[in-house]
């Protein structure tokens, strides 16, 4: 009982681990590190192993605060995350398994499409310009990272379904 | 690909189930925060400011690894040249040595000027320290958090700076902590001179360097001459150091001393702008 309450609440714990990673200042040596969208991948993870269990509300709080921490446009995370929540239950309804090229590449898609609309929007209503090459790298990182993060979440998950049963 | 029967599909096919109704008005909630920080509400700006202060220890605490291993690189790169380090840490401190002598020579002659002259001492200017707790890696505006506020009497414009040199100033102030613009932004002019050739320069932030507007021939300055800060315009405080010139054979920028990553902490100028009226 014990053990599977903790294991419930160890993703919730790792994206907000993830969220302050990715904003806490780091610095090695006297060079900055280039820090992939940890929480987006985490988050895309999650979902797509488990969307019945993640409810709209904490995809919401978890959108709200990430993008509290992170600029000028607040809610954008969230409702980029539950209208793919939305999407990838639908999918997940009629679709049992699905080939991870497949996830990949709408992975790939989605999060193209977040970094564009959220750096349109700050281009237009903040006059904000584009840190072309930071973006770039981390959009990279975190394509080549994807899979691996994806495996660990798809393996726990396993590991707490057996618990479960 | 699997494809399920049609029969589980139509089990929660109703419109205003609850899961439909939870994410319809997430949606909803998310637009709005949405449309709010787009129109620059006050409530969302202290709304930020206020998680900013209150996830200070998250950010402290995954700030931790980042550290560590700073500190150990620097550490063994320490180690690998210990011998010219304490070599030219010897000859600094003979350098200084010197130096303090000077200072206090000058430290006497000032009080016995001021006196002289009858001149009061006036502190409208506070230093306080900082830490940065968040470093908007991507953010356009190359902006970080610092953990002080209005609380601590923090202003739009203070200055920010490191022991390298000028760093930003306040953009954005909360009650606890506050955003800060650095000068590598493209939206910061900093008024500056050169301290050779004594011309006057403004500096405006571009990627990892400055460049220099409203100077007719940037030629005329010195190679590796020190940029520091004017008070023109009124906001700045003079004698802070910048940066230095480099100069190609095509170009004349300045390549600014203080980096962000110099350390996690940072000192802020507060002006009271008050006393400096009365005086």
């Amino acid at each position: 009982m014990v053990l599977s309450f903790f294991l419930r609440i160890i993703p919730y714990f790792l994206l907000i681990l993830f969220i302050f990673f990715e904003f806490a200042p780091g610095y090695f040596s006297d060079k900055e590190i280039i820090k992939p969208y940890f929480t987006f991948m985490f988050l895309y993870a999650l979902i797509n192993n488990d969307s019945e269990r993640f409810r709209p509300l904490w995809i919401l709080l978890v959108g709200l605060f990430y993008d509290f921490l992170d600029g000028e446009v607040i809610g954008i995370t969230s409702l980029f995350f539950l209208i793919t929540l939305h999407f990838l239950k639908r999918k997940h309804r009629t679709i049992v398994s699905i080939d991870f090229k497949i996830i990949w590449t709408n992975f790939i898609l989605i999060l193209l499409a977040y970094i564009s609309v959220n750096k349109f929007i700050q281009f237009v209503f903040f006059d904000n310009y584009f840190e072309f090459k930071r973006i770039v790298l981390s959009f990279f990182l975190s394509i080549i990272l994807f899979p691996l993060f994806n495996s660990i979440v798809k393996k726990f998950n396993n590991r707490l379904g057996y618990i479960n049963e | 690909m699997g494809y399920k029967s049609s029969f589980s599909r139509g089990i929660n096919s109703g419109p205003l189930n609850r899961y439909i109704l939870e994410l319809l008005i997430c949606i909803t909630l998310s637009l709005l925060f949405v449309l709010m920080s787009l129109s620059k509400s006050k409530t969302v700006n202290n709304m930020k400011y206020l998680i900013v202060s209150a996830s200070k220890p998250g950010l402290v605490f995954a700030n931790m690894p980042f550290q560590l291993v700073s500190d150990l690189i620097q550490y063994f790169e320490k180690i690998g040249n210990y011998k010219t380090l304490n070599k030219s840490l010897e000859n600094e401190n003979k350098f200084l040595k010197k130096e303090f002598n000077k200072v206090n020579l000058l430290e006497v002659e000032n009080f016995r000027l001021k006196n002289l002259l009858k001149l009061q001492e006036v502190n409208y200017v506070e230093k306080l320290s900082a830490r940065i707790i968040i470093d908007g890696y991507r953010n356009d505006d190359n902006s970080i958090y610092i953990d002080i506020g209005k609380k601590e009497g923090l202003k739009t414009n203070d200055l920010v700076f490191n022991e390298n040199g000028l760093l930003g100033r306040v953009s954005q102030v909360g009650t606890y902590s506050s955003k800060v613009l650095t000068i590598y932004s493209s939206d910061s002019v900093l008024p500056g001179i050169s301290v050779n050739t004594k011309h006057s320069v403004f500096a405006r932030g571009d990627g990892d360097r400055l460049v220099l507007k409203h100077l007719e021939n940037k030629f005329k300055l010195e190679h590796n001459e020190l940029v520091i800060s004017t008070d023109a315009a009124g906001f700045f405080k003079e004698g802070i150091i910048i940066g230095k010139i480099v100069k190609t054979l095509n170009d004349v920028y300045i390549q600014p001393t203080a980096k962000k990553s110099d350390s996690i902490f940072v000192n802020v100028l507060i002006f009271d702008f008050k006393k400096i009226n009365l005086d």
